[in-house]
């Protein structure tokens, strides 16, 4: 026997250690077992330290939440305790364990080191050279670790050999391209049907034969025809990467046979060989029906006279059955070379060869940039000791300067956000490194010259000085970088399409409508913050951000536009903020079925900020209901479920959440009924009606939402700590608790419009606090 | 005017041995006959181009003008659902040799399709019989067989080499159904159990059926015996033969049907519902039937039937429904099934014919006559 209670002296170490049905729970159902007098199992609990700061306690804790999540403790034949009992204590030890993690992932030492993310390290080197460097590319670098969907928490990004080596890789490919031996020309190409013809490229075909012949930004020009679907559905004109084996970036496009459009696309491009891609699902190729590509193409015309064992493309009334593209030409031209670019690497390279006093001083200047900070003297030493050691060892002045520089880009000064001085023990920030916390908070990326000057001046914590740099911050076309990033790590975003949906249960998914359901999100977030809208936006809306796949995906109008535009909503549409988009209903799916739970507890941790405890472990997973049962629906299946008073403890809080959105199947589509495969009789009809946990009943996902923003100071709050979270990269505590909780009251009279918040945050002592 | 027309097609009709339908119907893709309807037709198979399913009739009745001794053939097409019976089995029109006689419904040929069978030599057109699209052909046995008609023998004179018969059981509506002098010779078989016997070994009284083909006599509806099957386990052996010939073919070429409807999606595929053509031997059914959930194979098909390279020119799909009919009408077994594809070919639309194929058959390569090899080979 193990569990047990503490009560007695638990009581009197802390007397705020557990509330007092906590404190009764353990003193009823624990203590005689593992207490003073009995220690079964050789475990007490009442000595059982309170301190869950300390890891060792903390995992002892979750031992003890374990066996009672589990249902081991309280034993069978012991008196068992009420579901909302069990609840409580579960709750408690669970925040506790929370708040401890919290604490010890926040800890921060005289000098803290936050590396950057990959995605920060691809933007800061563009910032500082010009350089367009691939992070996701193979090879490139290792995906950084989440703590709930935020990949930026200084704790969680360790440093380990294997990153070192990437990073050495990553600066010489850099450096290389910054400063080439020669320079590098922007190369020109033209692909084109043959005269007379034009390329058909039906879906999931390519043709173009592209070819980036190094990596940068890259112009491309398509003239084209884009027919739509009978039923509507765009061709999506993308460019494949035939190394990578996906696409780098793609639009929807419409235009008439006969009158065919120019579509220019500029994109960074990483080197090799390329098509242009009709992206969207359809045709296959299985080696045997003759391909569509390979067929003499001039018009649509001619496809009413292929033989009856080619791919069927026209319907019974002649229309084309799917997207399609006629490609006349297509052109590049890159990689391309912007004056700002370029303009960004004056000063760092030495302009006569040899000249090692100016060697130092432009490595310094590049240091000082790509440290973020002030450079002394005896930071260059061992950098130009490298340089000094490549000519002694007979290496050009070229290369061996550019190893100077690699030491630099290699330094811990550059991939780490360095907080605090190891003499001196500080309690904020100084200028410094606010710029670079405000800079890498929305722009993902190193100060510029102007925010660098602001603290070069010991001017930035002024308020004053500091709330024009953040207006700048959100006036500049950067500030996208932030409104991309944010809402994809809050909203955990990264995990649409982790379970790709059944086929044969949704056989219309794609991955263009993938890639545009995390957009809705992103483009909805960014809308908010444009027009400066209220966060009530985030839970309720009668508008939102659709492109055509996904109003065909809801069942919408098309928008005009072939980009994503803002369109109003009915009622009866059941959509509006953010919890009714595709991609979030889709993420808490497993790609057959919706997860009501799941739903339950993302809706806990993005609008209450909130994590509620986990399951014990060897659940059963549901399973699909026996064909000679009746069909059930996940809920009927789930409530069954949970009559057990372990799991109704915790159920009872978290389900509530997730079946209001019940309405919805694992792809985000509206129902009135769940379809299944398996069981007896007709689907049965879905209930998305429940209570909340304080007893507010709500019959739908609309009426659902409407609670929520009754609770609008709630959520406000919890906004505010997944926004200095993000802001901070550390994880909140309960030190922050008031700060976070004054940040959002403050913003209240302003009606909790994005952009004060994100301002008042920065400006917050929370902000500028190490 | 027009009722003296009508008279007189009528009475042209009679004298050819044909008989006018109630609904004179036009077949349409996608649309099996009336029961009932088809224009009967009777005569000797002259001429045969198995794998375009045609051939030529010199069709019985020697009006008008002389036509048994004088006319021009009777150029005719099988129907896409079109079935031949042989020996009292499903056939295909190969199985039917040269010198059958057999009955048949005949139809005018569908819209857009006239020019299908050539046209008469000039000066023969007062030979022309419109009714030229076949719904079935059947051999004397599997005729009279099928409508439940037999023959009792009544005396065989060897020297004079004539046989006398009187029809039993249910008399047929077409067709010879009242007594009848057919020549007899050396050559005819004559079949009893599984063994070829001799002439004298049939016995006044026996109920038989038979085969016909041409008799040298030279006078109308004057033929000989060219098979005769004197008892039950004859006949059940030779049904029983063609039967499996033509089970094997089937399984080679696969079962045809046509395309009811067909929803295609925008994103790949689609629904295509089609009935299969009828009626065939039920064993070929139940193959499909048993192998439901491996899906079928659908090769793209043309009127006559053939394909292009079918074991390639297919897509495979999952059956969503199975629905068997019963009394279903001429040509179409009852079965109709829904199936779910993931890619579509051009030839499934409504109205098209498909072969299709059940995962049970092995895949064989056919021969290059029956194949399909461009637009303009069809």
């Amino acid at each position: 026997m193990l569990v047990a209670c503490l009560v007695a002296d638990f009581a009197r170490s802390d007397a705020s250690a557990a509330d007092a049905p906590t404190k009764a729970f353990f003193a009823e159902h624990c203590i005689r077992c593992h207490g003073e007098k009995q220690q079964k199992g050789e475990f007490r609990v009442d000595k059982l330290p309170t301190d869950f700061n300390e890891i060792g306690n903390a995992q002892r804790w979750a031992e003890v939440l374990f066996r009672i999540n589990s249902g081991e403790m309280p034993p069978k034949k012991e008196p068992q305790p009420k579901a909302s009992e069990l609840g409580q204590v579960a709750d408690w030890i669970s925040t506790r364990i929370k708040e401890g993690e919290a604490a010890r992932m926040a800890k921060r030492s005289p000098v803290a080191h936050y590396r950057l993310s990959r995605e920060e390290y691809g933007h800061t080197v563009y910032d500082l050279l010009g350089v367009y460097f691939d992070v996701d590319a193979p090879g490139a670098f290792n995906e950084d670790p989440r703590w709930h969907g935020f990949e930026r928490i200084g704790s969680m990004l360790s440093l380990s050999p294997s990153h070192v080596d990437r990073y050495f890789k990553a600066a010489e490919t850099v450096l290389d391209r910054a400063f080439p031996e020669s320079p590098t020309k922007a190369s020109k190409g033209r692909s084109e049907a043959p005269t007379g013809s034009r390329w058909l490229i039906a879906p999931g075909h390519r043709r173009g034969n592209l070819r980036a012949t190094a990596p940068g930004l890259y112009r491309i020009r398509v003239q084209l025809s884009a027919i739509p679907s009978f039923k509507g559905r765009l061709p999506h004109l993308a460019v494949w990467h035939h190394g990578l084996k996906r696409s780098i970036i793609g639009q929807d496009v419409q235009a008439p046979e006969d009158k065919p459009t120019v579509v220019e696309i500029e994109t960074f491009l990483p080197e090799g060989g390329l098509d242009l891609l009709n992206e969207t699902p359809g045709m296959l190729s299985d080696g045997q029906t003759p391909n569509i590509s390979a067929m003499p193409f001039s018009s649509l015309a001619d496809l009413k006279n292929v033989t009856p064992k080619s791919y069927k493309l026209l319907d019974e009334q002649g229309r084309s059955i799917f997207p399609l593209l006629i490609v006349d030409w297509v052109e590049w031209e890159g990689p391309i070379l912007t004056e700002a670019d370029q303009k960004k690497r004056d000063g760092f390279f030495p302009s006569k060869p040899g000249d090692l006093v100016d060697a130092r001083e432009c490595l310094k200047r590049f240091a000082a940039r790509a440290w973020r900070r002030p450079v002394v003297d005896a930071d260059l030493e061992r950098f130009m000791k490298v340089i000094a050691g490549e000519l002694a060892a007979g290496e050009k002045f070229r290369s061996a300067y550019l190893a100077g520089m690699v030491g630099v880009l290699t330094a811990k000064n550059f991939y780490y956000l360095e907080e605090g001085s190891a003499k001196q023990r500080r309690d904020q920030v100084n200028d410094w490194e606010l710029a670079s916390r405000l800079s890498y908070f929305l722009w993902g990326s190193l100060p510029d010259a102007e925010l660098s000057d602001a603290a070069q001046a010991g001017k930035l914590h002024e308020p004053s000085l500091l709330r024009a740099q953040v207006a700048r911050l959100f006036a500049d076309p950067k500030i996208k970088r932030f409104t991309d990033a944010f809402p994809k790590q809050w909203l955990q975003l990264h995990k649409v399409g982790v379970f790709p949906p059944d086929p044969e249960l949704y056989p219309d998914y794609d991955k263009w409508l993938e890639k545009s359901m995390v957009l809705e999100s992103v483009s909805y977030f960014t809308e908010v913050f444009t027009r400066n809208l209220s966060l009530r936006e985030f839970l309720s809306s009668d508008w939102t951000m659709l492109n055509s796949r996904l109003a065909m995906h809801y069942q919408l109008p098309p928008p005009k536009a072939s980009s994503f535009e803002r369109v109003a909503l009915r009622p009866d549409d059941h959509r509006g903020g953010l919890l009714t988009h595709a991609g979030v209903l889709m993420l808490t799916s497993d790609g057959t079925r919706h997860r009501p739970v799941h739903r339950g507890v993302w809706i806990s941790e993005a609008v209450f900020a909130k994590t509620p405890p986990p399951p014990p472990p060897n659940v059963e997973p549901l399973e699909p209901t026996p064909n000679n049962k009746p069909k059930a629906t996940i809920r009927q299946q789930l409530e069954a479920h949970s009559t057990h008073a372990n799991c109704a403890a915790c159920h009872q809080r978290i389900d509530p959440l997730g079946f209001a959105f019940d309405n919805f199947d694992a792809i985000g589509r509206w129902r009135t009924e769940e379809a299944m495969k398996s069981g007896q009789g007709a689907n049965p009809p879905v209930n998305a009606s429940g209570k909340l946990p304080d007893g507010r009943a709500y019959d739908g996902p609309d009426a659902f939402k409407q609670l929520l923003v009754q609770d609008l100071d709630h959520f406000a709050e919890a906004f505010v700590e997944q926004l200095a979270t993000f802001a901070l990269r550390r994880a909140m505590t309960t030190d922050d608790a008031a700060a976070l909780k004054a940040i959002a009251r403050d913003c209240k009279a302003e009606g909790y419009r994005l952009k004060p918040v994100i301002e008042r945050l920065v400006l917050s002592d929370l902000f500028q606090k190490r | 005017m027009k009722l003296l027309c009508r008279i007189g097609l009528i009475a042209a009709l009679s004298s050819l041995g044909l008989t006018a339908s109630a609904a004179d119907h036009v077949p349409q893709p996608g649309q099996f006959p009336p029961p009932g309807s088809g224009h009967y037709l009777s005569g000797e198979i002259v001429q045969l181009d198995p794998a375009h399913r045609r051939g030529a009739l010199r069709i019985d009745g020697n009006e008008p003008h002389d036509r048994y001794q004088s006319g021009a053939l009777h150029s005719f097409a099988l129907l896409p659902y079109a079935m031949c019976w042989f020996n009292g089995a499903p056939a295909e029109l190969r199985d039917l040799p040269i010198g059958t006689h057999v009955h048949g419904y005949f139809f005018v040929p569908p819209a857009g399709e006239e020019k299908t069978l050539p046209p008469l030599p000039k000066g023969q057109e007062k030979y022309e019989i419109k009714y030229n699209h076949a719904l079935s052909l059947e051999d004397d046995f599997s005729f009279y067989q099928r409508r439940g008609q037999a023959w009792k023998v009544v005396s065989v004179d060897e020297a004079k080499g004539k046989i006398n018969v009187a029809p039993t059981g249910t008399m047929a509506k077409d067709g010879i159904n009242k007594p009848y002098t057919f020549d007899i010779d050396n050559v005819t078989r004559v079949w009893r159990g599984r063994t070829l016997v001799e002439l004298k070994d049939i016995a006044p009284e026996t109920t038989v059926q038979l085969n016909l083909t041409w008799s040298q006599g030279w006078r109308d509806k004057e033929f000989t015996v060219s098979d005769l099957w004197l008892d039950d386990a004859a006949r059940a052996a030779a049904t029983e033969l063609q039967r499996r010939r033509h089970v094997i073919f089937q399984r080679q070429r696969w079962l045809p049907g046509w395309i009811d409807a067909v929803e295609n999606f925008d994103f790949g595929g689609g629904l295509v519902t089609l009935t299969l053509f009828g009626p065939m031997d039920r064993s070929l059914y139940d193959d499909l039937k048993n192998s439901q959930d491996k899906g079928f194979g659908v090769a793209v098909a043309e009127k006559d039937l053939r394909t292009w390279f079918h074991r390639s020119d297919k897509k495979i799909g999952q059956v969503v429904e199975w629905k068997e009919t019963p009394n279903p009408p001429p040509g179409s077994s009852g079965i109709q099934v829904r199936m779910k594809f993931a890619e579509l070919l051009d030839g499934y639309r409504p109205g098209r014919i498909v072969r299709v194929k059940s995962d049970l058959w092995k895949f064989v390569t056919i021969p290059t006559e029956e194949r399909v090899k461009s637009l303009e080979d069809r």
